[in-house]
């Protein structure tokens, strides 16, 4: 029987398993015993305040499409948000199921990855799990350097988070964004074959500031390794720079540094490449 | 079990669910079916309905999260007797084929357009507004063109036009009862148990515990100890139980004790798959049963008798001139019909009634009377509806056979409906296939000859065509045609809309650039030098007039854009024996054939003939198919449906404008009566159809004329059989390649057909659309795949097996060149499969064009285009 909570201590108290939009709980087959956190109070919500944005963890990926200042204000974040499944998915799928689902192991009886060979396999990182982290959201809110406020454990980084999972008995309450600097130019782009409701081949969250020097900027690369990864060595090319062509495509190209790609995931290295150009000149349309 | 208040389709109700239900499942139990249930993961969305008013994935929402809100479904999203905006558009424009996917467009697209008129008012939108709005829709059939000018316009205003199908009002209100949709009193659920090993011995299978599972009603057997299961999925036994969950639960407690053995996958010298008696066992994935082949078995591998080339092209090859060499493959395509296969039995003392999701009413109920050894009427099969077949659903398979055998245990009706990943799994696909293509060419440029040596890939079954269907193009020249099955431990192949094409011309006509290429020839002046078929050298003419052939150069930078060229045959298949009844019963007309209606407009057609000779509506006009008690009809297979059924039909309304004129004459004692086109003509003047047709009660049965000229070849049976002439495709592909992201699109094809005269010109199109979304599929994005580590199916859902979306189909011009065929009564031959094989070797002489490669395999991932490009 599915269980009904109507306060965090007592959700806490069942210790779960928690289904917040029921997405993923369906894929991993698991139907009876759940605890069912949608009676919980304020956890679908998106709060602007003055440090920046509060997203409920049960907030629907649809909720954050259609606030319009959150897509004014963190349009990668918007982005990301609306390149996710599909409209009827996203009304249904949540912040914090997003952020926690399974990943998409192709072997889950063990034996040799049948990934490692496919289009999907990583190229960080690679390990014996080939599967990269399948959340879109984490890509986009580690470059926002969003932390995630969880019951019984306290705030982290939402890079801990997706990396680290949760314990029996936490619950993921909220995630909090940083407010942008008024002058930030922000980008979310996904490479996938088909051209919509597709998973990523490769995707590229590029947050920056400057004119014609870059003064800061973020990059993050999701689908390409098991936690979304930061390109740094991009940044540490284009921190201080001008913004031309030419060093944008430097900066670029050094995207695949430190890559250690399985069989299936080295032609994504060129895309990866590709698709942080793209991102880096539509953050920087005028240069 | 729990209860919830629900408002459904504007009306407050308590509804109960189980643990683990979604909305979908309560809103079926509720019988609002219009709600279809394809991939059960919110991939399709062909459960779409409204939860407060927002289009969702009812698959994906626990039915006990929702509660106090409300839930629209399509039979809610308006008034039966009164379509809104978006239903009537998509009856206008021709965009609902087998109509599974439709309910879930009407309900996305009814949100959207109420949504896109409060923001925007009545403007047409944009189409890649559509196209986010319903990307979590999928289309099997390829009507996403049709959809989206539908929606377009519905969103710009109200459209009256008449509906172009017959029964399309039914599939759009959600009415339509296909199989998975039936429930008869007192049914069960049945579930296949599936081995979970490529190769193994079944020793024992211990029903004991299954059968102990509460709620469990039977327990059959589908192998036998002793027998062999030969690819990992094969069914194995079945499980009835009052519900799906306790019938899960049963299979699961089901012991089968497995001797496993080793297991060949893609392994021509592997473990065998069929020792040699069994070899005669494997199933054919060609169009239809080669019973006559004279075989020889190298380890895994069939090929003819005689392979080696005749003198003649022995000759050819030892002579001067140059020679194109090339080794093209494609992959394996699942069919995946939207609504999967499908049964629901009840074995009762006097009938066996089946309902099925079949492309083959008549024949199928023939092979279980065989089967079961009942009296050819004591089998009843009946399809109402059925949601895409493509080829996957034209014998007696699984799922039926399991249904019938659980209903028979189990003296209750019991439906067995297979899920997506059963689908994907057995459902059936396209073998994999490599051709070796050599061309010889003569010192001035002919084609001297051809050897095309090709071997399919298709799991356990055998069965191929490509080369000798290569071999239909350029007639003339001398050539070696070699086609050879390679068979692994994994499900079989089947036949999928024309079997062998795509590899075959894949092949082929990138072969005749690369010859084209070395000549300094255009790929049209070489096509038309060496093909001497009139029909082609008429869409060759085509082309030059109608098409931006051969289009500008590629130009430099990142994306470039390319124009490429095939041309490719068919067989004219028919079924002579096909026939048609005509009733006039109690005023009204009824025209009747056990015909399945999958999608291609078999019920239009035949409402069209016999309303048209009678200056009816087709609205008038009753017609009856999908029923084995009907006359026995043909099955909709091999494009044969439209030139076997047309001819027939329009034979019945001709036998009945004189029947009708005859009876009329006597009952009203009428002079020198005859058939006009408005009414019985007689001595004293006119007497209107509608006033005979009050009047008189008549039935004819129509019969398909005969082809002028000898009689067409006749196959593994009589009913079936090869006429003369080919119909033929040629089609120029657009494509755009971006060389970093290695991602390739097509904006705009032209595809000109030679298939006689259109029998009726707007679905010939829709058909055309389908075929050519159908191949952009297996050209860019299908690909079956299996682990060969364990034998497992590894594209188990609609994520990891793409298809086509609304936003990756091109605008297609379709244009087709009305002559030939004349010794075809009605002069109409079939287009449903030639219509799919040029697209994709036009799309790979594109992106030759463009990128100066030349790509040998499909399908054309970034993967696959990127390393081509390194």
């Amino acid at each position: 029987m599915t269980r009904h909570p109507l306060n965090l201590p007592s959700a806490v108290a069942l210790g779960g398993p928690y289904r917040a939009g029921g997405v993923d709980l369906l894929r991993a087959g698991i139907r009876t015993g759940v605890v069912d956190l949608k009676g919980l109070p304020g956890l679908r919500r998106v709060a602007h305040t003055g440090d920046g944005l509060v997203l409920g963890a049960l907030t629907t990926l649809r909720d954050l499409e259609h606030d319009r200042l959150l897509g004014r204000r963190w349009p990668a974040l918007a982005g990301a948000a609306s390149a996710v499944a599909n409209p009827n998915v996203r009304a249904v799928a949540t912040v914090g199921g997003n952020l926690l689902q399974a990943v998409r192991c192709a072997h889950p009886d063990g034996g040799a990855c049948p990934l490692r060979h496919d289009h999907r396999a990583v190229c960080f990182d690679t390990g014996d799990c080939a599967a990269p982290h399948p959340s879109t959201l984490a890509a986009a809110l580690i470059c926002h350097g969003a932390t995630a406020r969880v019951e019984g454990r306290g705030d982290l980084p939402v890079v801990e988070l997706v990396a680290g999972g949760l314990a029996l008995g936490e619950v993921l309450t909220s995630i909090a964004v940083p407010a942008p600097p008024p002058d930030e130019r922000a980008y979310y782009l996904r490479v996938s074959p088909r051209a919509l409701a597709d998973w990523p081949l490769v995707e590229v969250v590029v947050r920056g500031r400057g004119g014609t020097t870059v003064e800061e900027v973020r990059v993050v690369a999701g689908a390409v390794a098991p936690v979304p990864v930061r390109l740094e060595e991009v940044e540490r090319s284009l921190v201080g720079g001008p913004v031309t062509g030419e060093a944008l495509r430097a900066a670029a190209a050094r995207a695949g540094a430190g890559a250690t790609p399985a069989p299936g995931g080295a032609h994504k290295l060129r895309v990866l490449a590709a698709a942080v150009f793209d991102a880096l000149s539509a953050c920087w349309p005028d240069r | 079990m729990s209860e919830h208040r629900w408002k459904v389709n504007d009306r407050e109700r308590t509804v109960t669910s189980e643990p683990g239900d979604s909305v979908l499942d309560v809103v079926r139990r509720l019988g609002l079916t219009g709600t279809k249930r394809v991939c059960g993961a919110g991939a399709c969305g062909a459960c779409t309905v409204l939860v407060d008013e927002e289009p969702t994935a009812a698959c994906l929402v626990p039915a006990d999260s929702v509660n106090g809100q409300s839930v629209r479904t399509v039979e809610g999203i308006a008034d039966d007797s009164a379509p809104n905006a978006v239903q009537r558009a998509l009856l206008a424009a021709d965009a609902v084929q087998c109509g599974y996917c439709t309910p879930g467009f009407v309900v996305a697209a009814t949100a959207f357009r109420t949504r896109w008129r409060a923001e925007h008012g009545a403007v047409e939108p944009p189409a890649h507004e559509v196209h986010a709005a319903l990307a979590g829709n999928a289309c099997r059939c390829g009507c996403q063109l049709r959809i989206v000018e539908a929606v377009r316009r519905a969103c710009a205003g109200e459209v009256y036009d008449p509906p172009v199908r017959h029964d399309a009002l039914a599939k759009v209100t959600g009415r339509a009862v296909y199989t998975a949709d039936v429930r008869l009193d007192g049914q069960l659920d049945g579930v296949l148990v599936r081995s979970p090993h490529p190769h193994a011995l079944v020793r024992r299978v211990d029903e004991a515990a299954a059968r102990a599972v509460p709620g469990v009603r039977a327990v059959v057997r589908l192998v036998e100890p002793g027998e062999r299961v030969r690819f990992a999925g094969q069914e194995v036994a079945a499980v009835a139980a009052d519900s799906p969950a306790a019938a899960r639960a049963g299979a699961a407690a089901l012991v089968v004790d497995y001797q496993v053995l080793p297991f060949a996958v893609s392994d021509p010298a592997g473990p065998p798959v069929y020792d040699g008696r069994d070899r005669r066992k494997a199933p054919s994935a060609g169009e239809v049963p080669d019973p006559f082949g004279r075989w020889r078995w190298e380890g895994n591998v069939r090929s003819p008798r005689r392979t080696g080339p005749s003198r003649a092209v022995r000759r050819a090859f030892a002579g001067p001139g140059p020679e194109v060499r090339g080794t093209y493959s494609t992959g394996s395509q699942s069919h995946v019909p939207l609504e999967p296969h499908a049964c629901v039995a009840h074995w009762r003392a006097d009938e066996l009634l089946v309902h099925l999701s079949t492309q083959a009413v008549s024949y199928v109920a023939g092979v279980i009377a065989r089967r079961y050894r009942l009296r050819r009427d004591r089998v009843r099969v009946v399809a109402e509806h059925v949601g895409g077949a493509f080829g996957a659903k034209q014998d007696l398979t699984a799922e039926a056979v399991a249904a019938i055998e659980l209903s028979r245990a189990a003296g209750q009706p019991v439906r067995v409906v297979l899920d997506l990943a059963e689908e994907l799994t057995a459902g059936g696909h396209r073998p994999a296939a490599t051709a070796e293509v050599r061309l010889k060419l003569t010192g001035d440029g002919d084609l001297a000859a051809l050897d095309i040596d090709a071997t399919a890939e298709g799991g356990t079954a055998v069965g191929s065509d490509v080369a000798r269907v290569a071999g239909l193009l350029y007639p003339g020249p001398p050539r070696r045609l070699v086609d050879r099955s390679l068979v692994s431990n994994t499900a079989p192949g089947k036949p999928f809309r024309a079997p062998s094409g795509p590899t075959a011309f894949w092949a082929l006509e990138q072969a005749v650039d690369e010859a084209a290429a070395l000549l300094s020839a255009d790929p049209l002046d070489l096509r038309s030098r060496w093909d001497r078929d009139p029909n082609r050298r008429r869409l060759y003419d085509w082309v030059r007039e109608a098409t931006p052939w051969p289009g500008p150069a590629p130009g430099g930078g990142r994306v470039r854009r390319g124009y490429g060229l095939a041309a490719a045959t068919w067989h004219y298949y028919l079924q002579p024996l096909t026939k048609v009844r005509v009733r006039v019963r109690r005023g009204a007309v009824e025209v009747d054939v056990a015909v399945p209606e999958i999608g291609t407009g078999a019920r239009t057609l035949l409402a069209g003939e016999v309303a048209g000779a009678l200056g009816l509506a087709p609205g008038e006009v009753v017609v009856l198919t999908g029923d084995s008690r009907l006359v026995p009809g043909p099955v909709a297979a091999g494009s044969s449906l439209t030139a076997s059924l047309g001819p027939a039909a329009h034979d019945a309304a001709t036998r009945l404008r004189d029947r009708l004129a005859e009876a009329a004459s006597r009952r009203f004692g009428l002079v020198d009566a005859v058939a006009a086109p408005d009414g019985v003509r007689h001595g004293a003047g006119l007497l209107p159809w509608r006033a005979v047709l009050r009047e008189v009660e008549v039935t004819v049965v129509g019969r398909r004329p005969r082809d002028r000229g000898p009689r067409p070849r006749p196959w593994y049976s009589p009913a079936f059989g090869e006429g003369r002439g080919q119909p033929s495709v040629v089609q120029v592909s657009e494509v755009e390649v971006d060389l970093e992201l290695g991602t390739v699109q097509v904006p705009r094809v032209w595809c000109g057909l030679s298939v006689g005269r259109v029998a009726h010109p707007v679905m010939a199109t829709t058909q055309v659309h389908g075929a050519v979304v159908q191949a952009i599929g297996q050209t860019l994005y299908e690909e079956r795949r299996v682990d060969p580590g364990t034998g497992r199916t590894l594209t188990t859902d609609l994520e990891d097996y793409a298809l086509p979306g609304l936003a990756d189909v091109p605008e297609i011009e379709v244009g087709f060149v009305g002559e030939g065929f004349d010794h075809v009564p009605r002069r109409a031959v079939g287009l449903a499969e030639v219509a799919a094989l040029a697209a994709p070797a036009s799309i790979g002489n594109a992106v030759h064009a463009a990128t100066g490669h030349r790509y040998r395999r499909l399908p054309l991932t970034p993967r696959t285009v990127l390393e081509g490009l390194r």
